[in-house]
């Protein structure tokens, strides 16, 4: 039972933060039509952003949650410039073009980035501090659900509903759908596409930022490759729930991350990376649309 | 209001416009008939600035606005309704329409406009939750002109508004077309393959054939024209 | 800030560069000001890195500019003088290939050219012959996957694991059974194509995106079974595989001697086991060019070209859409099986870390940087993307970095690759006595 609990929690924790990376690539597909390769190594750059914040403002004095709270605001602006120069450099010279070269150009910025942090820190893995303060209601089951789990739940599920209600309820996000549905009609009721697009990128990059923060606070290191692994799954977890879908994309991430915290319980853990894979291709042939896909009827 | 003086644009290698003349005075309707394939929702194209074209200039108010952006052009009040509707289909017939008003911040006229848009198609207000994918052909046209109407234009390019719709529907929304223009004052330039109707409600018209404007007059006099009877009214 | 034409405005580059070196300065700020020193986390300053940065960015910024500047006006000035000419080329490489194609004596301008790489194992260094057996099977993968992306359009993410089946056949049988190259080469052919057949029936029905990131979790899937079953020894690889037999000769103690007697310019550390395996990977490139051309032009190639255009349009013509793409698809995984197999030859020593995520990116670099869908651009592709590495190696460290920089860099200044792919197109020159003109060759639209 303890067991059974165990990997129901950290299924939990993972699935949460791959939700964090997946909606980033679901909305940019929706919006683009791009797979945004480097999407992880934003993720990646948030981790190492937080590091670096957290090991500055400490030494500043700040401490618990107000440490937290910097970090985390450090992470996301920088995250959020990444996205937003990657966009510009890597993206945009190409819209229009056929499919690939998009996917190319991200495959480049995906090397250079990894690289590029590489040079500049470390190819070995950091440690991470623990950032989240312990919370001290939890004391007596801290041995089945620590603080920063339970920050990381709360945190992605206050996340997910901030989004929502952007994409539901404001004009931004209102913009945001109908670019997605029709760029070319969104530009002939006066919406600025690149401007939209932009966003579309920025609020992504932003949410993976958390992502890095979080993954940094519960693995306790990080290191300039899990941009590639976290990234690859995430985006399958988007694929799963049907991409260009925002719930879709929480939803496949979670049965993601429930699905490989069961399957290193109970198979083994060497192949923990396939399971993202194998349960892709079943959930696919089943519903080629994905999980929440809408069915694929195309008119003509 | 609106003038195109020798528009000349190209589909890659093939010359869609060579040369083209128009132009709308404030007020007026103004019918663009053509066949199929001669180049009138190029035109269009060309005008509201989603294909620029290649030769030649657009002035709108007097001001150049040749290339300029569709998103710029919609805030001058330069607003088109596109072939096929184009409604978006996850977005709500109400949030369609919000999104005709995007750019405008005054909200009590935004409501008013709202109301006189309702007034003018009754089973939208009906409909208002529902998403717009779900509409009836009839219904979706009468959402895609409410929608831009929402943005106030002072003046409106119909490209073909009677594509695919009944019969009664089309003659609802050309009465309608005629009473937004004599109420509001808004311009319209029409692009129509249904010559018939569109003379009907149109003060001029111009008539272009692959790629130029072969013709041009007020609506009586070409549609009293023999030619003109037998090549597009069907005699 | 985008450029005005006209006049070089100092003040006005002056005032864009610096904004981008102020943007990179506060972008690479944290990575590269504070260095994280892993024996105690303290942070290391370092300013002069960043000055240095923000410097780069500032000339860069500053050449980039004038880059697109002058391609902005040379476009304008071609538009304006020749605005009723076709627009669009195959670009600068295409004239000599077009010429050699237009050319009279253009076989035996080939014949001349494939003996002239034929004897390049007689003169050239060892390392040399390397690297050309290393761009040959990556011309062969590139032609292969060509086939699947660039002709029908199916977007293969996970190729490698064609790749790593064909080469592992040979290993497992080489190892376990000492059969050799010869007879593992169909065999290792036939494995791939059983896998390709095997993995195309379920997943073709998916759209496009769906297809990619499926191929990528099967090449996945694929390594990881490598690395973790016993039967495929790991990660420790298997070695030891034997390289080609030449008719039960030892080249190298008794072909070898001979020869160097009669070059000169012979290398004597040159191991005639990868001479012979050179000459076989080029014949099979060879063989690949001509069949992948014959078949673009086939009644199979042709469909292919429609499924990649219009999925609906074909199925309404006819065309038998899974047969199309499970041909397209299983023919790919073919041509990566027997390039394995000759890797295998030529390394001698595998295991899976040849076989990642990293493999697919590069042969589909290839296809795409090449040019989709068309022969030459992608054995220039593979030319570049393999020898451009071993001009980098001297930068080492940076050369992934560059790498990645350079992939980004080609596709922002040619998306349709470097040779696009040439569409037949009839142009009706509408002068009253005059016959239409004749068909021309136009790019294809990207």
């Amino acid at each position: 039972m303890e067991l059974f609990l165990d990997l129901l929690i950290s299924g939990l924790t993972k699935g949460s933060i791959y939700a964090l990376i997946a909606l980033g690539y679901t909305m940019v597909y929706g919006i683009v039509g791009l797979i945004n390769f480097a999407h992880g190594e934003i993720y990646m750059i948030g981790a190492f952003i937080a590091l670096i914040a957290s090991l500055a403002l400490s030494q500043a004095g700040l401490a618990g949650w107000g440490l937290l709270v910097s970090v985390a605001a450090a992470a996301v602006v920088y995250s959020a410039m990444y996205g937003w120069t990657v966009e510009k450099i890597a993206y945009k010279p190409l819209r229009g073009s056929s499919r690939l070269s998009p996917l190319i150009s991200a495959i480049g910025m995906s090397i250079f980035l990894q690289n590029y942090v590489q040079l500049l820190q470390s190819p070995n893995f950091l440690t991470f501090p623990s950032l989240v303060p312990e919370l001290g209601f939890l004391a007596p089951v801290s041995h089945i659900v620590n603080s920063t789990q339970l920050f990381i739940w709360l945190a992605t599920a206050l996340i997910m509903t901030a989004l929502t209600v952007l994409i539901k309820f404001t004009r931004l996000g209102l913009s945001m759908r109908a670019v997605s549905q029709d760029p070319d009609m969104a530009r002939l009721s006066g919406v600025n596409i690149d401007r939209v697009i932009s966003s579309t990128f920025v609020i992504g990059s932003a949410l993976a930022a958390v992502g890095g923060l979080l993954i940094g606070c519960y693995m306790r290191q990080i290191d300039f490759y899990i941009g590639f692994l976290a990234g690859m799954k995430a985006f399958t977890a988007a694929v799963l729930g049907g991409i260009g879908s925002i719930p879709g994309a929480v939803l496949g991430a979670l049965v993601l991350g429930f699905a490989e915290s069961f399957a290193a319980g109970f198979i083994s853990s060497d192949y923990e990376d396939a399971v993202a894979f194998v349960l892709l291709i079943v959930i696919l042939i089943a519903r080629p649309g994905g999980l929440m896909g809408a069915a694929q009827t195309q008119k003509v | 209001m609106l003038k195109l003086e020798g528009l000349h644009t190209f589909y890659g290698n093939i010359e869609a416009l060579k040369g083209l003349d128009l132009t709308v005075e404030e007020g007026e309707i103004i019918a663009l008939l053509g066949a199929n394939g001669a180049g009138k929702t190029t035109t269009l194209n060309c005008i509201s600035g989603l294909i620029p074209p290649r030769r030649g200039r657009v002035f709108f108010d007097g001001e150049d606005i040749t290339g300029h952006s569709p998103e710029s052009l919609v805030a001058r009040g330069l607003i088109e309704v596109p072939e096929g509707r184009r409604i978006f289909p996850a977005l709500t017939v109400m949030e369609n329409l919000k999104m005709g008003a995007y750019l405008r911040r005054d909200q009590p006229e935004i409501s008013r406009d709202l109301d006189y848009v309702f007034n003018l198609f009754p089973i939208l207000r009906a409909r208002a939750g529902q998403s717009g994918g779900t509409l009836s052909g009839g219904e979706q046209q009468m959402l895609a002109i409410s929608r831009a109407l929402m943005g106030r234009p002072r003046m409106l390019l119909l490209d073909e508004p009677s594509l695919g719709l009944a019969p009664l529907i089309i003659r609802n929304i050309f009465d309608i077309i005629r009473q937004i223009n004599m109420e509001r004052g808004t311009t319209v330039l029409l692009v129509e393959q249904n010559a018939n109707l569109a003379l009907k409600v149109a003060d001029r018209a111009y008539i272009l054939t692959t790629g130029l404007i072969t013709l041009s007059g007020s609506a009586e006099v070409l549609m009293a024209d023999e030619g003109i009877r037998k090549a597009y009214l069907g005699g | 800030m985008s450029f005005k034409p006209g006049r070089f405005d100092w003040k006005r580059e002056l005032a864009a560069s610096s904004l981008a070196a102020v943007w990179l300065a506060l972008l690479a700020g944290p990575l590269a000001l504070f260095k994280i020193n892993t024996s105690d986390y303290s942070l290391g300053l370092r300013w002069p890195l960043l000055l240095k940065m923000a410097g780069g960015a500032f000339v860069l910024s500053a050449v980039w500019r004038r880059f697109l500047a002058r391609r902005a006006s040379a476009r304008r000035a071609a538009q304006r003088g020749e605005a009723d000419k076709p627009q669009g080329g195959r670009g600068p490489a295409r004239t000599w290939v077009d010429m050699v194609m237009g050319a009279r004596y253009r076989l035996q301008i080939i014949g001349l050219f494939i003996l002239g790489l034929m004897s390049i194992p007689f003169w050239a260094s060892p390392y040399v012959v390397h690297i050309f057996i290393t761009a040959l099977i990556y011309i062969a993968l590139g032609l292969g996957l060509n086939i699947v992306v660039g002709v029908s359009g199916l977007l293969n993410l996970g190729y490698v694991a064609f790749y790593a089946i064909g080469a592992y056949t040979y290993a497992l049988l080489n190892f376990h059974f000492g059969l050799g190259f010869w007879l593992c080469l169909p065999l290792g052919a036939l494995t791939a194509t059983a896998l390709g057949l095997l993995l195309g029936f379920p997943v073709l029905r998916l759209r496009g995106d769906y297809l990619a990131i499926v191929t990528l979790g099967f090449g996945e899937i694929v390594r990881l079974v490598l690395v973790n079953t016993e039967l495929t020894q790991g990660p420790r690889g298997i070695g030891n595989i034997s390289p080609p037999a030449f008719f039960g000769l030892d080249l190298n103690s008794q072909v070898k001697p001979h020869l160097l007697k009669v070059l000169p310019l012979m290398s004597p550390d040159l191991d005639m086991n990868k001479a012979l395996i050179f000459f076989i990977i080029l014949a099979l490139v060879i063989l690949t060019i001509v069949a992948v051309f014959r078949l673009e032009n086939s009644r199979l190639g042709r469909a292919w070209l429609a499924l990649r255009e219009d999925e609906v349009a074909c199925q309404a013509m006819g065309i038998n859409r899974t047969r199309a793409k499970l041909t397209a698809f299983a023919l790919g995984a073919t041509w990566a099986g027997l390039a394995g197999v000759v890797f295998a030859s030529q390394v001698t020593f595998i295991n899976p870390t040849s076989f990642g995520f990293m493999q697919s990116v590069m042969i589909l670099s290839i296809v795409v940087l090449g040019g989709m869908g068309s022969i030459p651009g992608v054995i220039l592709g593979a030319l570049v993307l393999i020898l451009l590495p071993e001009y980098l190696r001297s930068y080492d460290d940076y050369r992934m970095l560059l790498f990645g920089a350079l992939m980004v860099l080609m596709m922002v200044l040619r998306p349709g690759g470097l040779i696009q792919s040439v569409r037949q197109v009839y142009i009706h020159r509408p002068a009253a006595s005059t016959p239409a003109a004749p068909p021309r060759q136009e790019p294809r639209g990207t």
